[in-house]
């Protein structure tokens, strides 16, 4: 905060605005904490608010003042200098206000620019050098960044400016296993097979489903902007300079602009990771027992509603998602209707009489919890994110004399 | 990584529930997890109870809210269900004592005016369960309470709570029971009479062995020696014989203030995710494929 407001103190002594430091210092704590701007932007903004304040139009202000800089020499946010680099890399923008995004380099370093569409700015190409005018540098999360604006100007350069190493996460892109893939964010390759195509639930998305190796089985996303051709299902491929992503701890990739993939010769073996659990039900949750999917995606219909496909007739089913709990660790798991069936004694058939009868679904889950609560069973089958498939379920059988015995061994020998 | 994991239901006698009264919170935020620590180490935002309902009663006026006394081979403890928790004060009024029972729930601190502290359990669900159920919830339980003394014992063998920051070898060990910081938190807060807690399982482990070995004459009155007087109203006599130490009026006021033990819904846990039917589905496309050599499971 002490930096900044120095900084803003400094850029607007050389317009010849004289602000006391308590004045800034208490509007940028106005933005930054009471409002949660950024810093680089809270500082932006208080210079353009002191400068209006003064009558001087913030664009000429920034027009005449920018310093010539190297990447690796930019240490603070809302700077605005020139530079003159390299586009090393293009990548996806994330919001139609970007209208190109990637990384620029100098000998010195790397940065990551954003060029707004709002700047009008012509597009740069990949590998070609520019003078980048008047840009203003930018900082989140300690990472600097230099932002294209109205007020920037780029200018192709004859002479190639010599970029340095691209710095990822882990240096080089390297191949992976799917169950190797424990963070967000890094660049990777993956020999896998396309083991399930799922309809996109958004135009932006060409293609989504499911992709694995002899270590796991991942979401994949194929975003329409890629322009990459359309993947097979049951075809193995090797995906190159795909990304990973995280969501409430599970994880994905995504192929975007800059991501390839070549057909595999030899067919990738796919075996999910198997578990097996022994515990106590704790929890038979929300959407167990009767319920009815949608026809054209399968999603468990709410009140009669896919949150993707709208009001449905829909077509019933009979499943348990329920979660084991041993004292140490939580299971969920989610059992089919046939293994339901089986498992509670209960047909779907006769379940729907249960249901309509008492006018009222839940009444199946009711007498599923009545069954499972709080009683122990062994569960085995393939994992996906943090469920297990049950293919067998089996109750935990009664405590012997000797397991009684051993543990009391065990008690005796901790004195 | 992100994400809101379901708290584990832990596995703890009622003993040691009831010598409990130390809890927190992980941060200031009104949502953050309550935690019990219990004298072990337990460190407890839910706990899984398997005994014997001993009596209930509706404690309310115009919304029911009941409370029932569930008994194990070590003690017993209240159980509270209301307004909040519908399945589980509708099992519990359906429910006639002396039956089985399984109950999950969270654990909640009452402070009475002179600072004693009182442990009950807040039921998420009550469910009626058969002698093999609780005869395994026993056996668990022992074990559970018996792994946590032999880290207690271990953490005092590297020398306590002094050791707390070099606690290395204690933090290594695999599939440590109890977090170290919590071992170090009940030592501080309690200094534990380790022997009594290891005598609570031999005991526990004795009475199974009991119901193990003779046939059940009648299932219902189990287990026979925790068979208490179903109690008279609201005075329950487990506030006399345990060191709480609570006149009539204490008791009564407990009872009318029982309200403020309601936490607001606990938003922090993620009940399940959206796209659950696309891993069904996934479920489908395996059942066709051979079976591949178990793995170990990722740990989350």
């Amino acid at each position: 905060m002490k930096a900044a407001v120095e900084q803003i103190l400094a850029r607007l002594r050389d317009q010849n605005v004289e602000v006391s430091a308590d004045e800034v210092e208490s509007r940028m704590r106005l933005l930054v904490e009471k409002f949660g701007v950024p810093e680089g932007e809270a500082t932006r903004s208080v210079v353009n608010y002191f400068l209006k304040e003064h009558g001087i139009a913030p664009a000429s202000f920034v027009a005449r003042k920018s310093e010539s800089l190297k990447v690796g020499e930019i240490n603070s946010p809302g700077r605005w200098i020139d530079l003159e680099a390299k586009v090393v890399e293009l990548w996806e923008p994330t919001s139609s206000a970007i209208s190109q995004t990637g990384l620029i380099g100098d000998e010195t370093g790397t940065i990551k620019f954003v060029k707004w569409t709002k700047s009008e700015l012509s597009d740069l190409e990949l590998g070609k050098s520019y003078l980048f005018k008047n840009v203003v540098t930018d900082e989140f999360q300690g990472r600097f960044s230099v932002k294209l604006n109205r007020t920037s100007g780029i200018e192709e350069l004859a002479e190639e400016v010599k970029a340095a190493e691209v710095q990822t996460g882990g240096g080089q892109v390297e191949e992976m296993k799917i169950s190797e893939i424990t963070e967000a964010a890094r660049w990777i390759d993956l020999k896998a097979k396309v083991v399930q195509l799922w309809d996109p639930t958004s135009e932006t998305i060409s293609q989504t489903g499911l992709i694995g190796d002899d270590s796991g089985v991942i979401k994949f996303v194929k975003w329409a902007k890629s322009d990459l051709p359309d993947l097979v299902e049951g075809e193995s491929y090797l995906f190159k300079n795909v990304v990973t992503d995280e969501f409430e701890g599970r994880f994905s990739v995504k192929l975007n602009r800059t991501s390839g993939f070549e057909p595999l010769e030899e067919a990738i073996e796919v075996s999910p990771q198997e578990a097996t659990f022994t515990g106590a039900i704790v929890d038979v949750q929300k959407g167990s027992g009767l319920i009815k999917r949608c026809p054209v995606c399968r999603r468990m219909l709410t009140k009669g509603v896919c949150g993707e496909h709208g009001k449905q007739e829909g077509t019933y089913d009979l499943r348990i998602k329920a979660v084991l709990d041993d004292g140490l660790k939580v299971q969920e798991v989610l059992i089919n209707r046939e293994k339901t069936e089986s498992l509670v004694g209960i047909s779907m058939e006769e379940a729907k009489t249960m249901a309509m009868e008492a006018l009222d679904h839940e009444v199946v889950r009711g007498m599923i919890g009545e069954k499972l609560l709080g009683r122990y069973y062994t569960v085995s089958g393939p994992t996906v994110d943090r469920y297990i498939l049950v293919e067998t379920i089996s109750p935990v059988p009664p405590v012997t004399a000797q397991e009684a015995d051993l543990l009391e061994a065990r008690a005796e020998e901790v004195i | 990584m992100a994400g809101f994991a379901r708290e584990v239901a832990r596995r703890v006698f009622a003993q040691e529930l009831r010598d409990s009264d130390l809890s927190f919170r992980e941060n200031e935020d009104q949502y953050a997890p309550l935690y019990l620590i219990t004298p072990t180490g337990a460190r407890c935002n839910r706990v899984l109870l398997v005994g014997t309902l001993t009596e209930k009663d509706n404690l309310g006026d115009d919304v029911e809210y009941w409370r029932g006394r569930v008994a194990d081979p070590t003690g017993s403890i209240f159980v509270y269900a209301g307004q909040y928790q519908p399945d589980a004060a509708q099992a519990l009024s359906g429910t006639e004592p002396p039956a089985f029972v399984a109950v999950v729930g969270k654990p909640s601190v009452y402070e009475t005016e002179d600072g004693t502290r009182l442990i009950s359990v807040r039921a998420e669900s009550v469910q009626r369960v058969d002698a093999e159920t609780r005869d395994r919830w026993v056996l668990e339980s022992a074990a559970r309470t018996l792994e946590r003394i032999e880290a207690f014992k271990a953490f005092l063998e590297m020398g306590g709570a002094d050791a707390f920051s070099s606690g290395d070898e204690l933090l290594k060990k695999p599939s440590s029971p109890a977090d170290v910081a919590d071992i170090g938190k009940a030592h501080l807060h309690y200094s534990p009479d380790l022997e009594r807690y290891r005598q609570m399982v031999v005991r526990s482990l004795f009475a199974l062995k009991g119901e193990i070995s003779e046939p059940r004459i009648d299932e219902a009155a189990e287990p026979k020696a925790e068979k208490r007087k179903a109690g008279s109203g609201r005075a329950g006599p487990a506030w006399e014989e345990e060191a709480f130490g609570g006149g009539p009026e204490e008791r009564e006021e407990e009872i009318s203030d029982i309200e403020e033990l309601e936490e607001p819904f606990n938003l922090i846990e993620d009940e399940g995710p959206g796209d659950v039917e696309r891993i069904e589905e996934e479920g489908l496309f395996f059942g066709g494929r051979e079976k591949a050599a178990p793995k170990k499971r990722r740990e989350r």
